[in-house]
């Protein structure tokens, strides 16, 4: 048992400390995941303006009815847009997944499964996270509405993510200062509290041992006063400290240490 | 009240927790805030380049061909859907190198701008626009020095949401603490603190925290069940899809309304405690596996388990009420109970949609599963281990059923009051809560936490409104009138609900339908008591039955929303559940008044 | 017919041991074997022909093309309609309207003996298959007949219209000699009527059943005095082709804003816009019709009558500044343009 004669305030100071300091720690928490997501979508929002536009050109000249491996100066267009920043490779996948065009020249003609666009997602470009490499990419549609591949621009991550450990860490330097803000602003705040309530916890010394609480279960009789005085006795020191406490300034009615509560905690 | 002193000073400790957390929050969103912004921006301004580049190249091609600036058409269609198209975006123009501008969308922030982060110079973006001859025009782009700020809407509304649950759960566990030091509870006298075991008597304070956390573990699967379900009902496309979203919950309360009579007695037998930590069990045990299923049926199965688990707990919870209340104490006694349960009703949406946004449904059943069986802990510690059952005066109403029943139902009064206004009520409140507002909300497209945030107004709204609309309907002495003012109020929240397309719709809606359900459900019960004296059945019976019957409607809830909303879309379901509740609202008015001038006078002057 | 049956034996056996071979083998194209395809054309070989020509090299085919071109003279169809029952290609070509309906006739003539009934045909550049009975209808024509149509619906058309200029009256001239302008002018009086904009026609008056080019002045004019703010072409040999010319200088005279179905006159002349098919697509989705006929013996019948998904707009920017009349950005992004 936390001990002592301010058991009780130890107790709740401790009870409100954990609990501020958990939902400052959740909230700041929450406001991090959210400042993450944020972070990628803009970053998204950015690079998706990139994989439109090679879109764009790209169905422009199949819709002249020429087919995809037809399209010559896409190596162009596909340079002159990676020149964007965090842009790794950006690349022009066939419907199986062959890698028809790509800015990192040694990547031509390989395979590239995973990049296979299903049918019947949602407007905007498909988006994939995988480790520290964003991922967009965009369908073809030739002339005759078919789809006939995928434009995908592929970023590294690196400076979002040093960006985030920034940030993190700047958190993680507030945060102390504010926990142990709350940790000792909680405990004044309790003494202080308790000790303000104090005419309300004289109230409850005085029906404590009382009846009506819908608790008590009816057949047991309420505990008579005067064995309540046989207590204190043992633990001299409490009364002391709990009379020493309960002599307010106030009215006279309040007044009577030997009024006191004999299981109060102080 | 005696027990009031200890809650005065619980509440007043609340309240410093409270303002702590106000105060402190404040201060550490501020400077998370600063730290957000210091990084935000740049990307931001990233971004602000690569639409600049995108309507460069544009306007340039059309320079190109010679098109004179001042006469191309659709310049300032293309800003607009730029500016449209990228909140932070909040200026877009083209001028002349005179500064005459030829076309724009949007305002231009006041000059001179200085946010925390930015120096006036960063927030706007010069482009140059070159055709045939050279430098024809500038495009010019302001940012939004406040998007920071103002995109944190959501994440101010969940830091609330998280000092809110903060507050509740402090205020429970102090309540506890407060009870078990100062020695609340006694008899036997020592100056300890109560130990469990020392006694019988016993402190219904200490119900409290268990049921709360238990009532907690369900309440965080409120916003996403309807959705999850939806997710899976391709795993058995044998079920028509409206059944396979609905039949969940429907399920759930089915068992969870039929348990309760078998648990009663279950509980009697064991014994309240071993029933309530059984019941904890059960219920971690169906979450865990709900969390861990993939397939439709073996999600309903463990739903239906995690329903016997709480039908048994709650009822156990009540035995637990009666046994150590006697009439008149016995409704305070219920109000601790109660109230723990609608405090969990508070946090509980909100703290499962967070937790579902950002870690998933799995991870929020096992969250549940875990409060469980932190009720059963909490109970095992708390309560002592000599509660066998109560004294002879527990809930006889499990006994002489079917007299009571046949007597109840040939009264015209009991069965208007059960057709056309406990069951619609239900009807609606399980219906719109735990299945329109989470499907309706997803399809307009909000996350898990803004869904828990809407059901928490419901028990808020109840919470606030139950008290004074008691207080009201017994001052006023007008029972009737309040039913079917409830009844057509509900049609009057739920019109936002149906109608309105924007973000405040569904909150006002919910708000209002917590209002109106405290409205009906007030005077229900003592109308029901009074027929129950009436007719000459046992009240604890005739309440029993009463309950009984609402959680059958409540059963029922998902199943006419979800039908209604086959039909036609989630909207219209909801008006169409305002317009049955109005209609028998109506109904119960005129079926209810066609009583004799004695009956009057006796539920005038009880 | 001894060669014939001989050669008929030949591919037959090849075919056969082809197949075999194919079943065996996985993968890839064609079996080795020569088609035959008759083409029956109207105006020379263009970009279409040239687009059909590459896809089916691209998929592997080996083709033996024969070639006739009427040139617009119809009194040589029938001779080369004898010249097609002689020789019974593995398919036939037929672009235009007047040229198709030689060929295969009225799907619901009686009397079917004067036309090619009982080999596929195929038929692009035609602007109305179903209206000028070539086929009962488009999603499966049911007959010998399938084919590519070059025009954007109408319903794309008075979209691209009224994105260039938003206008409250569109004038058209045709030839009511040529059934595919009439077709396309009760096409275009329905649609407008739709979107509430008015619609001056101005048929070319006729001499001997046919239009007279000296009149061409007069009529535009009559359409500019009657109050059009644009002017509506459509896929009209008569003025758009043969006459193309005269009627896009003229047209630019009356500083009348011209817009085009076909995209001949605005790329060579002085129209000011169109939006068409690429003639090269056009080819190329004749010739995907073509591989479902010969290679996955599908019958034309089973073939819906289509045409291009995404079409191009064609602006001529020379045009624009005389008249002073530019496009807007969005379209302009969209746009191919000439005449810088």
């Amino acid at each position: 048992m936390i001990g002592g004669r301010h058991a009780l305030a130890w107790q709740v100071s401790g009870i409100i400390a954990l609990t501020v300091a958990t939902a400052i720690a959740s909230a700041l928490i929450l406001a991090f995941l959210k400042f993450n997501q944020r972070l990628l979508d803009i970053t998204s929002d950015r690079l998706a303006l990139v994989v439109e536009e090679v879109r764009r050109q790209t169905e422009t000249g199949l819709a002249l009815g020429l087919e995809l491996a037809e399209l010559e100066d896409l190596s162009g267009v596909l340079q002159r847009a990676s020149r964007a920043r965090d842009v790794e490779r950006i690349e022009i996948w066939n419907g199986q997944g062959r890698i028809l065009f790509s800015t990192q020249s040694d990547r031509v003609g390989g395979h590239d499964a995973t990049t296979a666009l299903g049918p019947g997602y949602g407007p905007g470009p498909r988006r994939r996270l995988q480790g520290n490499k964003l991922q967009l990419s965009l369908p073809l549609t030739d002339g005759l509405g078919r789809m006939v591949g995928t434009v995908g621009v592929t970023a590294c991550l690196g400076n979002l993510q040093r960006s985030l450990a920034s940030v993190r860490h700047g958190l993680l330097m507030m945060a102390t200062p504010v926990v142990s803000i709350a940790l000792v602003l909680s405990l004044v705040a309790v003494i202080l509290t308790l000790w303000l309530s104090r005419r309300v916890r004289s109230q409850i010394a005085r029906h404590d041992g009382g009846d009506e609480a819908p608790a008590l279960p009816p057949r047991t009789p309420p505990p008579a006063p005067s064995q309540a005085m046989n207590q204190p006795l043992a633990q001299p020191g409490r009364l002391r400290v709990v009379i020493t406490r309960e002599s307010p300034p106030g009215p006279p009615a309040n007044r009577g240490p030997t009024a006191v509560p004999p299981r109060w905690r102080g | 009240m005696i027990r009031d002193p200890i809650r005065t000073l619980v509440f007043r400790l609340t309240a410093v927790t409270l303002a702590l957390l106000l105060i402190l929050s404040l201060l550490a969103s501020w400077l998370a805030l600063h730290q957000f912004e210091r990084v935000l921006f740049p990307e931001l301004r990233l971004k602000a380049q690569g639409v600049a580049e995108v309507l460069t190249r544009q306007i340039d091609r059309a320079l190109g061909y010679g098109v004179p600036l001042a006469e191309l058409p659709g310049l300032s269609a293309a800003l607009a859907t730029e500016v449209a198209a990228h909140p932070d975006i909040v200026y877009i123009g083209v001028e002349t190198p005179d500064h005459r501008i030829l076309a724009a969308q949007g305002q231009r922030p006041a000059m001179p701008r200085r946010s925390a982060v930015a120096a006036p110079d960063d927030l706007e973006i010069l482009a140059p626009l070159t055709g045939q001859h050279g430098l024809e025009a500038w495009l010019r782009l302001s940012l939004d020095p406040d998007w920071v700020a103002k995109a944190s809407t959501d994440l101010i509304l969940e830091v609330a949401s998280v000092i809110l649950i903060s507050v509740l759960v402090a205020f429970e566990v102090l309540l506890l603490v407060a009870h078990l030091s100062l020695g609340r509870v006694r008899a036997t006298g020592t100056p300890r603190a109560y130990r469990p075991g020392s006694g019988s008597p016993f402190n219904l304070v200490f119900l409290r925290l268990p049921v709360f956390l238990f009532c907690l573990s369900e309440e965080v699967t409120r916003p996403f069940i309807p959705t999850h379900a939806q997710a899976l009902a391709p795993t058995a496309p044998w079920l028509p899809h409206d059944l396979a979203v609905s039949l969940p919950i429907t399920l759930f309360m089915l068992i969870w309304a039929l348990s309760q009579p078998l648990g009663a007695r279950l509980s009697g037998r064991i014994g309240r405690r071993r029933a309530f930590i059984l019941a904890a069990l059960l219920s971690a045990l169906g979450l865990t596996l709900t969390a861990l299923t993939d397939h439709l049926l073996a999600f309903m199965a463990w739903r239906c388990l995690t329903a016997l688990g709480y039908g048994l707990a709650l009822i156990t919870a009540q035995g637990m009420v009666v046994d150590h209340t006697k009439g008149h104490n016995r409704a305070s006694g219920m109000a601790l109970f109660i109230g723990a349960l609608l405090a969990a009703g508070v946090c509980g949406p909100v703290a499962g949609g967070i937790i579902t946004d950002e870690a998933g449904a799995t991870t929020t059943l096992l969250v549940g599963a875990v409060l469980a069986l932190m009720a059963a802990a909490t109970l095992g510690l708390l309560l002592p281990k000599g509660e066998r059952h109560g004294p002879p005066g527990t809930p006889a109403w499990h006994r002489d059923l079917s007299p009571a029943i046949v007597k109840l139902a040939r009264n015209q009064r009991f069965t208007a009051l059960m057709a056309f206004s406990a069951i619609p009520a239900k009807v609606a409140a399980t219906g719109i809560l735990f299945c329109l507002i989470p499907l309706l909300l997803t399809e307009s497209g909000a996350d898990k936490a803004e869904i828990g945030r809407v059901q928490m107004l419901y028990f808020l709204f109840f919470i606030i409104a139950s008290p004074l609309a008691a207080n009201l309907s017994d001052r006023w002495q007008i029972r009737r009138g309040f039913i079917v003012g409830g009844g057509l109020a509900t049609l009057a929240a739920l019109i936002p609900l149906a109608l309105v397309d924007q973000a405040w719709g569904p909150y006002l809606a919910i708000a209002l339908f917590g209002a109106a359900q405290a409205l009906i459900s007030a005077p229900q019960l003592s109308l029901v008591t009074q027929i129950a004296t009436r007719v000459r059945v046992a009240e604890i019976t005739a309440i029993g039955w009463y309950r009984l019957l609402e959680r059958l409607g409540g059963a029922l809830g998902p199943l006419v929303v979800i039908g209604l909303a086959a039909s036609g879309s989630y909207h219209e379901a909801a008006l169409g559940i305002g317009l049955v509740c109005a209609g028998s609202a109506l109904l119960f008015w005129l079926l209810y008044r066609r009583a004799s001038p004695a009956l009057h006078a006796l539920e005038t002057h009880p | 017919m001894t060669v014939l049956s001989r050669r008929r034996w030949l591919q037959w056996g090849t075919a056969t041991g082809a197949s075999l071979l194919a079943a065996g083998v996985r993968a890839n194209p064609a079996p080795p074997r020569r088609f035959r395809i008759f083409m029956v054309l109207g105006r020379g070989e263009g970009t279409n022909e040239q687009g059909f020509k590459d896809y089916l090299a691209r998929r592997g085919l080996e083709i033996d093309y024969i070639v006739r071109d009427t040139g617009g003279d119809a009194s040589l169809l029938p001779g080369i309609i004898q010249e097609i029952k002689e020789l019974r290609p593995d398919l036939v070509y037929t672009w235009g309207t007047p040229q198709t309906r030689a060929v295969v006739g009225p799907w619901d003539d009686p009397e079917p003996g004067p036309y090619v009934r009982d080999l596929p045909v195929l038929f692009t550049y035609v602007a109305a298959p179903r209206d000028a009975k070539i086929v009962p209808n488009l999603e499966r024509p049911g007959g010998n007949v399938t084919g590519t149509i070059h025009i954007a619906p109408v319903a794309a058309q008075v979209n691209a219209i009224l994105a260039y200029r938003p206008i409250r009256r569109l004038a058209a001239v045709f030839n009511p000699a040529e059934r595919n302008s009439l077709l396309m002018i009760e096409e275009m009086r329905r649609e407008c009527a739709r979107r509430d904009l008015e619609l001056i026609e101005a048929p070319a008056p006729l001499t001997d059943g046919k239009p007279d080019p000296l009149d061409i002045p007069h009529l535009i004019a009559r359409c500019r005095e009657l109050g059009g703010e644009m002017l509506y072409l459509g896929p009209d040999t008569f003025f758009t082709t043969t006459h193309r010319h005269q009627v896009a200088a003229v047209a630019l005279a009356e500083r009348l804003p011209s817009f085009s179905a076909t995209e001949l006159i605005v790329r060579t002349d002085r129209a000011l816009f169109a939006l068409s098919s690429s003639p090269y697509g056009i080819g190329r989705l004749t010739g995907v019709k073509a591989v479902q006929i010969l290679l996955e013996g599908q019958s034309p019948g089973e073939i819906p009558v289509e045409t291009l998904r995404r079409f191009s707009v064609l602006i001529n920017m020379a045009t624009a500044k005389e008249l002073s009349c530019y496009p807007p950005l969005s379209l302009l992004n969209l746009a191919e343009v000439v005449g810088v």
